[in-house]
């Protein structure tokens, strides 16, 4: 596959050592590119985590689970053979 | 009835009925999901049993017929467990949690089973490809890359779901499973297209237009597919799996996580380290030695993660493990926690050097890799369908035997199946560096320890079919009904447990 003029700087072989086909520059585009796209994602996700206050109050943030219909201190799950009332 | 007790009512009354709704919203494709899952797990274990007993006795059921063959089989094995299996309960167990945690009911219920469609075609395709010898012999990436376009519109598609259910969410706060499943929605499409992009290329015609560009061969390819493979373990079923025992294991012994802080700090400490250590699937290979290095500072960083969440599931769990006794989902999710404490603990020390010298290409390896996917992961997976369905079909389980068969049958047998394959998998590498000792006879070494996994692969699969039947009999109808919205406990649990009040 021929390069396209713009990318012709970038691919002319230089030396042997240096050449790079379109092929080799695709494929460090899109390992740096991911890279890039996805490390910044990360970023922008810890700031806003932050900025929004999720970080903050953990004893509260724990609680979040439960509710005045299945409060803390209410086991959820048994075996169905299993019964409280001897039913 | 007092002003405040009316309003302690009301409220429970609204709770009750804003999760019933939750749960009703996300009934057909939650199902959906997990009877996909449920199929698949099915077929991967038939194939496993195939590919454990030709192991060691090639002559095995249709020598001759070439789409049995161990090369094949084992292959169709891990795509259908992997990718069927693994994958389903992972979207099944997510789009429920996501909305649980959200709490909002479901938007574009049809939009998932859409992708559960198109997923499932996908996997078909795939693994009767590989059957046919079609397959690849790229680890992980089995399947004929044709199926490529399936897999990636079924997970773009859940993904997408995934981050319009988070913007539609009414609980401001987002849990620490919530971090746990969006980075997992958010890393995977990217892993799963990066792989295959550098390690199959791309040869398209799009509107007249034609996109192509080869494969990366060599080194390239070899380093993109263990950190495709690895990151699959660690970027999804991982976080996947530890965010649901975050929910899960607070949830059912109704006591907040221990430390909340340390949660977070593992989820955190998870997104930065793990990508760095598939390479040391390689180590001892022709990689750059920087490359190994790095992989191996990543693995050992990883013990941060692991410490943390180690740390707070067993204090989360202290002074109430008496629960295991009762609770199904418990029992599962406890095992499945362990497991990757263990686990995790293993790889870390597995990547080391002189530890890879010996371990490294052995069956030891294969044992390492059951104790997370199974050992870790599928037991989590478990326990979280005990927990998920009845709440789904309002119906109670069929049968509480059944759930304790399927769980000491599988606890035992990948027990069995990790003891054995590591003590037989030592053996072998201190065996392969010694060169006196004649190939053939490590071989035949090996043989006593694979049909030991064959006998674990036997007790796994019979749980296999008990929890099959368990999923089939709950959607099909038997099993009592249930009243009241939360549908598993409501009506025998007052306000606070009192374990002493129950009866085995």
């Amino acid at each position: 596959m021929s390069a396209p003029r713009f990318l012709g700087a970038l691919t002319r072989p230089r030396s042997k050592a240096l050449r790079m086909t379109i092929d080799d520059f695709i494929v460090y585009a899109v390992l740096f590119g991911s890279v890039v796209f996805f490390g910044g994602a990360a970023v922008l996700a810890l700031a806003w985590a932050v900025r929004d206050g999720q970080f903050q109050n953990f004893e509260r943030s724990s609680r979040t689970i439960f509710d005045p219909h299945e409060p803390v201190g209410q086991l959820t799950d048994r075996f169905p053979d299993i019964r409280r009332d001897g039913e | 009835m007092t002003e405040v007790g009316r309003n302690g009512t009301d409220d429970k009354a609204r709770y009750a009925l804003e999760r019933a709704r939750i749960d009703a919203s996300c009934r057909l494709p939650t199902l959906v999901w997990i009877c996909s899952g449920v199929i698949w797990l099915l077929i991967g274990s038939t194939l496993a049993l195939f590919a454990s007993i030709k192991l060691h006795s090639p002559e095995w059921l249709f020598p001759d017929v070439s789409w049995l063959t161990f090369g094949r089989v084992r292959a169709a094995h891990l795509s259908s467990v992997a990718l069927g299996w693994s994958f389903s309960m992972a979207i099944a167990v997510s789009i429920w949690q996501m909305c649980r945690l959200a709490r909002c009911e479901m938007i574009y219920p049809k939009m998932l089973i859409v992708a559960a469609v198109i997923w499932n075609i996908g996997m078909v395709v795939g693994v009767v490809g590989i059957l046919i010898g079609y397959g690849q012999s790229v680890e992980w990436l089995d399947m004929p890359p044709v199926v490529a376009p399936f897999l990636v519109t079924g997970l773009g598609i859940v993904a997408a779901w995934t981050v319009a259910t988070f913007r539609n969410r009414r609980e401001p706060h987002v849990y620490v499973t919530q971090w746990y499943l969006l980075g997992a929605m958010f890393w995977m499409p990217w892993l799963y297209v990066t792989a295959v992009l550098v390690i199959f290329g791309l040869d398209i015609t799009l509107l007249g237009m034609n996109l192509r560009f080869s494969p990366a061969t060599g080194v390239v390819q070899a380093t993109t597919n263990w950190w495709f493979n690895h990151n699959v373990l660690g970027l999804w079923l991982t976080p996947v799996g530890v965010g649901t025992a975050y929910y899960l294991i607070p949830k059912v012994i109704g006591r907040p996580v221990y430390s909340y802080y340390l949660s977070v700090i593992g989820f955190w400490a998870l997104a930065l380290f793990y990508s760095w250590a598939g390479m040391h699937h390689l180590i001892g290979g022709p990689i750059p030695a920087w490359m190994a290095s790095a992989s191996i500072v990543g693995s050992m960083m990883m013990l941060i993660p692991v410490a943390a969440v180690a740390l707070n599931h067993h204090m989360t769990m202290r002074g109430h493990f008496h629960h295991l006794r009762y609770s199904p989902t418990l029992r599962f999710v406890v095992f499945g926690a362990i497991a990757y404490t263990a686990v995790s603990v293993q790889g870390a020390f597995e990547s080391l050097k002189s530890f890879s010298e010996i371990a490294h290409f052995t069956h030891y390896t294969v044992a390492h890799a059951h104790l997370g996917v199974y050992g870790f992961y599928a037991m989590i997976m478990f326990g979280a369908t005990y927990y998920i369905v009845p709440r789904l079909t309002g119906r109670e389980w069929a049968s509480g035997r059944m759930i304790r068969w399927h769980f000491w049958l599988t606890a035992i047998g990948i027990t069995l199946y990790f003891v054995s394959l590591s003590i037989g998998g030592w053996y072998q590498g201190l065996a392969l560096i010694d060169a006196n000792i004649p190939f053939i006879r490590i071989v035949r070494g090996t043989v006593p320890y694979l049909m030991s996994r064959s006998v674990a692969g036997i007790l796994m699969t019979i749980g296999h079919v008990i929890f099959a039947t368990l999923v089939v009999m709950n959607v099909c109808g038997f099993g009592r009904s249930r009243s009241g919205p939360t549908l598993f406990v409501e009506k025998r649990v007052t306000s606070v447990y009192e374990p002493a009040a129950l009866s085995v």
